[in-house]
């Protein structure tokens, strides 16, 4: 039999659900600075993004054994799990805004469900990428910040802009791509 | 969007990042999955690619690295995750009592179908020991079936090895050995839902026995078994009509429970099919009746 991937990744997962500590350290070596960058994104501050990522890992461990490799690969699956507990997290300071210590990078407005009419100020971990969303279009823009930078849902999303969830839907993915394509392109001028 | 609507192959894609950035609602996602699994193979691996690219994405994360501590804090934190779950499992001697903690997640009558089961396939596992090791415990525990702690502690005056699984069998130690051995996945079967399987040894000498716990709905499942040879490797086999299929392997422990995972496989067949447990020289050592 050939032993692929999926296999592959299975078994480490099995090993993480069983508590295998020396599987846990194999899933940090491959996925950690994966799962801190995505946190920093997000994140005010290097301490926070820490956090987040000692909970992350505990998230892995306790799903560990819902990993379906012919449904995701590994890297996809544990990015899911980073992004929706990154984004439970988001959610919880816009209900229960913390007060920024001297580590915070920026500092920052979350802002409530019925506040988000108004304009929104979301983290700003990442200059560039801020940048770059602040060139989209005004939907698209818009929809990025409310659900990739601030955790609302794309429900909640859609009320707030008065927009149906279909566009809104389409709005995030064209605008992430096109965040993608347009990182990518400064990226390779830069080079 | 219609529920009963499937996503064709451009919605699949448009979604695909949305879905694997976890920006999807439950519902979305539950669709998404269901219309993933409903694509043809060619698609379904464009979209796992796809997916895999973008949460890699460069342009999507930070540039910063974590600090070399954080290994070392994050393993810490998910092994002090685990010794926290070990101590909350509901100790098996409490099955039956009132006690209930109000930190066990599932209810403790649920738990004890599972439990129950479980303790069920011990107490069969500590009998044989016994009845090898004392002919007279053999004609005590007929009498004393309907109690078999007081029979225990009756013969853990006479018969060493009795005394050593009888105290395992009903040790709190159990319920962290099922916790430790399966981790947070054992918690999944414990629900109402769950179907038990017993595996008997083949030769009546054998002080061995396993459970196979199946969730119908999913497809999952995992063995727990007792008295296994200590480090020898134990492959799990289904058999059905269509041929044989190796569901996992188990490294026994000797009186210390051994449990695996085992591969995920049809929630029906596996109620249904021959399961066998056979050791690293091919022989059969369990099977199911």
């Amino acid at each position: 039999m050939v032993f692929q991937t999926g296999d592959e990744e299975w078994v480490l997962m099995s090993r993480v659900a069983s508590g295998d500590e020396s599987a846990i350290a194999e899933l940090y070596d491959r996925f950690g600075a994966l799962v801190f960058k995505a946190a920093r994104q997000v994140l005010t501050s290097r301490a926070e993004s820490e956090d987040a990522s000692q909970e992350i890992f505990v998230r892995l461990w306790k799903t560990a054994d819902r990993f379906d490799p012919r449904r995701a690969r590994l890297v996809t699956w544990v990015m899911l799990i980073a992004r929706r507990h990154l984004i439970d997290r988001l959610r919880r300071k816009v209900s229960r805004p913390e007060v920024l210590g001297l580590e915070a990078d920026t500092e920052s407005t979350f802002v409530s469900t019925k506040q988000a009419k108004a304009p929104v100020q979301p983290v700003e971990a990442n200059q560039a990428l801020r940048a770059r969303i602040q060139e989209l279009p005004e939907l698209q823009r818009e929809v990025i910040e409310r659900a990739y930078l601030q955790g609302f849902t794309l429900r909640e999303v859609s009320e707030q802009l008065d927009a149906p969830l279909g566009t809104v839907k389409s709005a995030l993915s064209r605008g992430l791509a096109r965040l993608r394509e347009r990182l990518g392109d400064a990226e390779q001028h830069l080079a | 969007m219609n529920a009963n609507e499937l996503l064709n192959r451009e919605e699949l894609i448009e979604q695909a990042s949305l879905d694997a950035m976890g920006l999807l609602d439950d519902f979305e996602a539950s669709h998404f999955s269901k219309s993933f699994h409903a694509a043809s193979a060619t698609v379904q691996e464009e979209i796992r690619q796809l997916q895999a690219a973008v949460v890699v994405d460069s342009s999507m994360l930070s540039d910063e690295l974590p600090a070399a501590g954080l290994r070392g804090r994050v393993l810490g934190a998910v092994m002090d995750a685990l010794e926290d779950e070990a101590t909350e499992l509901q100790p098996i001697a409490t099955i039956g009592t009132r006690v209930r903690r109000s930190t066990v997640a599932t209810p403790s009558d649920v738990n004890a179908h599972v439990m129950d089961s479980i303790q069920h396939e011990r107490r069969a596992a500590n009998y044989r020991a016994m009845s090898r090791t004392l002919v007279m415990w053999r004609a005590a525990s007929v009498g004393l079936a309907a109690a078999l702690l007081v029979s225990l502690v009756w013969v853990s005056m006479v018969a060493g090895e009795a005394v050593k699984l009888g105290q395992l069998a009903y040790s709190t130690e159990t319920a962290s050995q099922v916790s430790s051995t399966l981790g947070p996945s054992f918690q999944s079967f414990l629900n109402s839902g769950t179907k038990i399987r017993s595996l008997v040894p083949v030769n009546a000498n054998l002080n061995v026995s396993a459970t196979v716990l199946v969730d119908p709905k999913t497809g999952e499942s995992v063995l727990v078994a007792f008295g296994l040879d200590l480090n020898q490797v134990y492959t799990v086999r289904m058999i059905d009509a269509q041929g044989q299929h190796d569901l996992g392997s188990v490294t026994g422990k000797a009186v210390q429970l051994s449990g695996a995972l085992l591969r995920r496989t049809d929630g029906q067949l596996i109620q249904t099919c021959k399961l066998q447990l056979i050791d690293s020289d091919g022989q059969v050592v369990l099977e199911t009746a």
